[in-house]
């Protein structure tokens, strides 16, 4: 059976982000968010054409900690700064098309406290943490 | 510690509605619990999945989701501590983030034993073999809680919120609300959600109450805002009923400059429900895969302006519950739904184009309907 959609993972580490692995899946993927311009303090996964079109874009929610969620003694919750400094997260794509590649963006209101994310210097916008083939290499 | 501390054994499905690649798959691990504590972590699933089952209500249809069980033997029982380490499978630790309660675990060893075990799943938790009142947390998709008696499956549940559906925290940070010090203050200010972030692309919290993103759950004589927080610097004290939509300031980390759509909710208390806006988003995102979701409310939909209009999901959950295998009466609502499906979208275009007859059949058949079906499906 041909696979209806991808769960890609991604890791972490002072060297940047990479793709580690593509593992095909029998369900579906979630739809397509709005490929109109992203919040600024959004991250994006996108599956872009050869021509650099954006055909599909989801939005990782959290994806590298920056905060650790706790609850106290009064049952309430809570967030304390908490970055660890390798990790993973993964995400679930559409089936992609030859040629395609798959772009992890960062908006401009974005701060990561790992060393091997941070952005170039310069004025802040928009960067890609990470280019690679959809494909397998 | 971690992959060298124990063994996966496999997975056991414990909630079946039909075939994986058809269902939102929730995929449950153990961490911490040894060859003779299974069948502990068997019973703290089964008790989860009964609270959960019990907590998606509303337009969530639990007939859409499997729930699998990760079992994982680790070397040892419980998990790390500031005073002892323990080897354990995904190396769950207590104490993280310099909190006594912060509770870690290796998400790069969640992530790839559930790839390898069950290529399926859509969101992953990990309950971990400990009984002390301890936090959770969310860290690259995938949630962890403890088993703490009164508290764990709430946690766990809320954190389901986070890796399973995207929602955002409602809760104010606590600095300013009786909890000045301490690791919480280390956030720096957040009195006031700043412009410069934009809109949150969370469902369930907002910077804009011009364009509230669930403007269709709210009722017209509902004010909005419907609190304001007259201090930045603190909670807001005031206490609203629950069960109202609008827009409460506060949410997200802030005091300030940004909204939730109910006073209260899963996502800010963890004893309370989901809110409705939380709740209609959970039942979005389980019909991603559904096989049963093969005719949408047209006329519904049309109507509301909003396929996911509380009403229209009533709607739909009605009929996939009459559609799941087994279930009574399926054949008739078999044959209901194809005929739908050809009179449907002419209906729809009608009620589009022409507004009187959009109220006249919102007012006379769909809100009636609506109602009579949440009382099929058990909430009023």
């Amino acid at each position: 059976m041909e696979p209806r959609s991808l769960r890609l993972t991604f890791r972490f580490d002072d060297r940047g982000l990479r793709l580690f692995s593509r593992t095909p899946r029998r369900s579906p993927a979630p739809p397509s968010e709005a490929l109109t311009e992203p919040p600024p303090r959004a991250i994006t996964l996108e599956l872009r054409s050869r021509t650099g079109e954006v055909r599909y874009r989801r939005f990782l929610v959290d994806p590298i900690p920056q905060t650790l969620e706790t609850v106290d003694d009064q049952r309430r919750l809570g967030r304390v700064p908490f970055a660890p400094l390798t990790g993973s997260f993964s995400a679930v794509v559409v089936v992609p098309e030859p040629g395609d590649v798959v772009v992890v963006s960062a908006g401009p209101a974005v701060r990561f406290a790992q060393p091997g994310l941070q952005p170039a210097p310069g004025p802040r916008a928009w960067r890609e943490l990470l280019v690679t083939s959809a494909e397998r290499p | 510690m971690g992959t060298s501390d124990g063994t996966v054994l496999g997975t056991t499905k414990v909630v079946d509605h039909g075939a994986d690649e058809s269902k939102w798959c929730l995929l449950i691990a153990g961490d911490g619990f040894t060859s003779s504590e299974q069948s502990t972590f068997q019973v703290a699933v089964g008790n989860f999945v009964t609270y959960l089952e019990d907590h998606l209500t509303g337009p969530v249809n639990w007939e859409k989701v499997n729930v699998i069980r990760l079992d994982v033997e680790s070397d040892e029982s419980g998990v790390d501590t500031s005073t002892a380490a323990v080897d354990t499978y995904f190396d769950a630790s207590l104490g993280s983030g310099d909190v006594e309660r912060g509770l870690t675990i290796n998400q790069t060893t969640a992530i790839d034993a559930a790839n390898a075990q069950f290529p399926e799943w859509d969101a992953m938790l990990v309950l971990v073999n400990t009984t002390e009142y301890a936090g959770a947390a969310v860290i690259g998709g995938v949630g962890a809680a403890s088993l703490e008696p009164t508290l764990g499956n709430a946690i766990a549940t809320h954190e389901l919120g986070h890796c399973g559906f995207g929602l955002a925290d409602e809760y104010n940070y606590l600095k300013g609300c009786d909890h000045d010090g301490g690791p919480y203050d280390d956030l720096g200010t957040q009195d006031a959600y700043p412009n410069s972030s934009g809109e949150p692309v969370e469902p369930n919290v907002t910077s804009n109450i011009f364009a509230l993103k669930w403007s269709s759950f709210v009722d017209p004589t509902t004010q909005i805002p419907t609190t304001t927080n007259s201090d930045c610097t603190q909670c807001d004290p005031q206490i609203s009923a629950d069960g109202v939509v609008g827009a409460y300031e506060g949410a997200f980390h802030y005091h300030c400059h940004i909204w939730r759509p109910e006073f209260s909710c899963t996502m800010r208390l963890i004893e309370l429900p989901f809110c409705t806006v939380c709740e209609a988003h959970i039942g979005n995102v389980l019909t991603w895969g559904s096989e049963l979701d093969i005719t949408p409310c047209f006329v519904a939909g049309a109507v509301y302006g909003d396929r996911r209009h509380p009403d229209v999901l009533a709607l739909q959950r009605w009929r996939d519950r009459h559609l799941a295998p087994g279930s009574r009466g399926r054949p008739a609502m078999r044959l209901l739904v194809a005929a739908y499906g050809c009179v449907g979208p002419y209906l729809a275009t009608l009620a589009g184009r022409h507004r009187g007859l959009g109220r006249l059949l919102r007012r006379c058949l769909i809100s009636p309907a609506a109602a009579a079906a949440r009382r099929a499906n058990g909430r009023p």
